[in-house]
């Protein structure tokens, strides 16, 4: 049905020039094409991964003076290198925009990029050497192959069409792969994303980089298709438009944009009637099209299906992974973990960790080693420094003193995913979850294959791509049934209660097979028998081989699971111990109950 | 020209800061005070009185935009809305084109004095005019933020809408008062601007991408930052074109900008309002 519909739509597509003899209608179905073009290529920075570039403009004009400038009253053959370099070009000006462009955030990008949409045209307008300023560039060739010339609108439109086509692909197969999975995972929690394993600078570069390329293209056919190009054309003006029409036929899809484009550039010949009057209601229409159609012309055009949490238990029985089955080798640390001497080798040493807020010490001069294999708890009251301690570990803040040795191997300090990539996962006090994807889907971006296939490949649907999509998939498998969520995999992660959430952290953090696991306070808002379930988990994790340290407030929970216990105080360290002696340690009492606290009711509390 | 960018950059904070929403039609309320003063102006109006309706017209007009077009999108992403007022601005840009006409306008000058002189400096009375309406817009502003109970109420609301909703403050009302209080600040700027330039319909984009560089320049969301941006922008515009050329004005303000992004994201006076999430 779905292959008839495409092919459907394929028929009507070839034969529409045939349809028309209107000159007018296929100059104008071009345009809305090469516009359509340029939205899908601002949908990959904006829509994918959740930044913003208000100078696209910018990168559209470079491309169409690239190629105007190679082919300019030459023959026609010399369009598809010139077309190739307008992609170069742009992508060369993306880079230089995208790699300053990480440093800024929010309203920031929002100005940057405006900036430099504007600095691309004042460099038009003066540079007349080369862009001939305000004359503008004439005599473009109409594109040439085997003696066949694109010398009319209906002849042109084939060629627009096709690289529409491949663009959209291009968008879907990003939006479907890993790649596509990565870009939400930053969009939507970009400090999540990072400490998962995924590279959030490349993958910005890269959004950037794609963007700006189709971007290049698109100008490229504008010039040929036109023939005269001048500054005036690649003003903000081009900005906001395909601004509104990736909003306005829905941000983040495949082809949203391409109906938002349709729609902007139908609408004012549509309006053509009133002449006086059609900017004003084009203005408003804009306006109102975005106040009324919150999820862009796609979101009204797809019906919501109302969906069906399923529960996780069938018949009271949870669907879990049990420690005999064969599959849950695929959660052991894929990296061997190297023998120490010892019984047990230290994974994790830390030592004289020390981070400063200001003039507040969060941490001062911390040292501590967690044992291989263990489950080692750090506790301590509000703001004894426990959550700066995870972050610290995962890359979250910057190291500024101390030493951290992770398996025998210095650790520099660094980015969340090296350190991710080294075997260090962790989960989130506060949920930090990626909201627009499945339950499948927020596992799978914390999969990784040893050697990750590369773009080119996942572009092109190489067998290595499916093959490394087969494996990750049966990693993803592996870790909701070890939390017990596989029959909820495909419900919005959003969707699920609580405890759920917290258990698909879990996952995505097991599924990435590290060597230690951090959670952060696992058990927060959970009720005893979540608890009970989580404990369980945990001694889980600890039977395959994973070194778990957890930040925890809930005493009882601790008590049971933990080999031994840190705990700290005011940034510094004032136990470490078996669970037996530190519920016996003074000073562990008087930090939590105050130096009056009578031993005996800490004694009742933590029983 | 700089304490124009400062107004025009304040009404943009301000609209900022209680919302979090970018508005890029900020510049069309500018264009607006201007023409209002010109048909106000027309009516034989006494010219203080032509000033106060023009300013309170667009101060109304700004509590109207917020209703209609920001307050349904303030839960959304600000792209929303600075697509809102893109749509605005193109909308309100030409109905002004029909209304007036696509010839510049003058407005009678505010005075019959020329030039005033002290020493050997000579000024023109508009000038002093907005230098002076400036400081006084901005001492207003500082009295009203920081020493009535008015101001804390927005200021609370800026901080945190919801929580100021649990203390019992209307944020919906607070909001509206700040777009009409940004509103009225633009169009006192369009008011100050028409005696000086002829006004036509496109002086709201250039005067708005300066306001935006002195935002930037001044760190997003500080009110003094945003005056010491507007007139040092201003004044290396007017040096620029009197030292290099007029031509590459606009081009050394936008390096001004890129530079500032890249170098010193946090302005002058660093943020007031922290990035929101």
């Amino acid at each position: 049905m779905r292959k008839f519909a495409i092919l459907l739509a394929l028929v009507v597509l070839a034969a529409f020039p045939f349809m028309t003899s209107d000159d007018y209608l296929i100059r104008l179905v071009n345009m809305g094409i090469i516009y359509a073009i340029l939205a899908v290529s601002l949908n990959f920075v904006m829509g994918f991964a959740g930044q913003i570039s208000l100078g696209h403009a910018g990168f559209f004009g470079i491309g169409a003076y690239t190629s105007a400038i190679l082919t300019q009253a030459g023959s026609g053959y010399l369009f598809w290198p010139a077309f190739l370099m307008s992609g170069v070009t742009a992508g060369v000006a993306g880079l230089i925009i995208g790699v300053p462009a990480l440093r800024l955030k929010g309203h920031y990008l929002a100005f940057g990029t405006l900036g430099f949409g504007e600095i691309i045209r004042i460099v038009l307008y003066n540079w007349r050497e080369v862009t001939r300023g305000t004359d503008g560039i004439g005599r473009i060739p109409s594109p040439a192959a085997f003696g066949f010339e694109f010398d009319t609108d209906q002849k042109y439109y084939f060629l627009c069409i096709v690289v529409l086509l491949l663009v959209l692909g291009l968008a879907h197969r990003t939006q479907i792969s890993k790649y596509g999975r990565g870009f939400a995972a930053l969009r939507d929690a970009e400090m999540a994303a990072g400490t998962t394993g995924v590279n959030v600078t490349r993958l910005k570069i890269l959004a950037f980089a794609i963007s700006s390329v189709l971007a290049g293209f698109a100008g490229s056919l504008y010039a040929h298709l036109v023939g005269f190009i001048s500054p005036d054309t690649f003003t903000f003006e081009v900005t906001a438009q395909v601004l509104s029409m990736v909003l306005i036929g829905g941000m983040g899809t495949t082809f949203g944009p391409v109906l938002g484009a349709a729609f902007i550039i139908a609408m004012p010949e549509l309006l053509r009637v009133s002449k006086e009057y059609y900017q004003v209601i084009y203005g408003a229409g804009v306006a109102f099209a975005v106040l009324f159609l919150p999820q862009g012309i796609l979101g009204l055009l797809q019906r919501r299906n109302a969906m069906k949490v399923p529960s996780i238990t069938e018949g009271g029985k949870l669907d879990e992974l049990s420690i005999d089955d064969p599959s849950i080798n695929l959660l052991r640390p894929a990296k061997a973990v190297s023998q120490g001497t010892g019984t047990e080798p230290v994974m994790l040493a830390i030592s004289g960790l020390t981070c400063r807020f200001g003039g507040l010490v969060a941490i001062g001069d911390l040292s501590m080693d967690v044992r291989a294999g263990t489950v080692h708890a750090l506790i301590g009251p509000n703001g004894a420094g426990k959550s700066t301690f995870i972050n610290l570990v995962s890359g979250v803040y910057s190291r500024q003193q101390g030493t951290m040795t992770f398996d025998g191997q210095l650790v520099e300090d660094t980015a969340p995913w090296k350190i991710a990539d080294l075997g260090i996962a962790r989960t989130f006090q506060n949920l930090r979850s990626f909201h627009s994807l499945s339950v499948m889907d927020n596992v799978l971006v914390g999969c990784r294959t040893q050697k990750p296939v590369n773009w080119a490949s996942v572009m092109l649907g190489a067998g290595s791509a499916t093959t490394e999509e087969t494996s990750l998939r049966a990693t993803a498998e592996a870790a909701l049934r070890f939390v017990g969520l596989w029959r909820v995999r495909d419900v919005l992660v959003s969707a699920l209660p609580h405890e759920q959430q917290r258990l698909v952290e879990i996952a995505r953090a097991l599924a990435m097979r590290p060597k230690m696991i951090l959670l952060d306070e696992p058990a927060a808002g959970m009720n005893p028998t979540e608890v009970e379930r989580l404990i369980a988990y945990v001694q889980k994790m600890k039977a395959i081989g994973i070194t778990v340290l957890i930040v925890e407030h809930n005493m009882p929970f601790v008590m049971k699971i933990a080999d031994s216990i840190t705990v700290l105080n005011f940034g510094k360290k004032i136990a470490d111990d078996v669970p037996e002696a530190i519920r016996r340690n003074p000073e562990v009492i008087s930090a939590y109950l105050g130096k009056r606290g009578v031993a005996k009711d800490v004694q009742n509390a933590v029983a | 020209m700089g304490c124009i960018y400062a107004l025009v950059g304040l009404a943009f904070v301000l609209i900022y800061n209680a919302s979090g929403g970018l508005n890029f039609s900020q510049g069309e309320f500018v264009m607006l005070g201007a023409f209002a003063l010109f048909t106000v102006t027309a009516l034989h109006l006494p010219y203080w009185l032509a000033v106060v309706v023009s300013v309170a017209a667009v101060g109304g007009l700004g509590w109207v935009f917020q209703r209609v077009l920001f307050y349904p999108l303030k839960d959304r992403s600000f792209l929303y809305f600075v697509i809102v007022t893109i749509g605005f601005s193109i909308c309100v840009r030409n109905l002004a084109l029909i209304v007036w006409g696509p010839n510049p306008l003058k407005v009678p000058p505010l005075t019959t004095v020329d030039v005033v002189k002290f020493g050997n400096v000579m000024l023109s009375p508009e000038n002093i005019a907005i230098v002076g309406v400036t400081a006084i817009i901005l001492l207003l502003q500082y009295l009203l933020f920081f020493h009535t109970d008015l101001g804390r109420r927005l200021r609370a609301t800026a901080q945190n809408s919801q929580t100021a909703q649990l203390m019992g403050i209307y944020p919906r009302r607070m909001i509206g008062i700040t777009f009409a209080l940004s509103g009225a600040i633009s169009g006192f700027a369009g008011v100050l601007l028409a005696p000086i330039f002829l006004i036509d319909t496109d002086m709201g984009g250039a005067v708005l991408l300066k306001a935006f560089i002195a935002v930037v320049i001044g760190g997003f969301g500080s009110i003094p930052g945003v005056v010491i941006g507007g007139i040092g922008i201003g004044l290396i515009e007017i040096l620029t074109a009197v030292y290099v050329s007029s031509v590459y004005k606009d081009a050394i303000c936008i390096a001004i900008l890129i530079i500032f992004l890249i170098a010193f994201p946090r302005g002058l006076l660093g943020e007031a309002v922290k990035e929101r999430g």
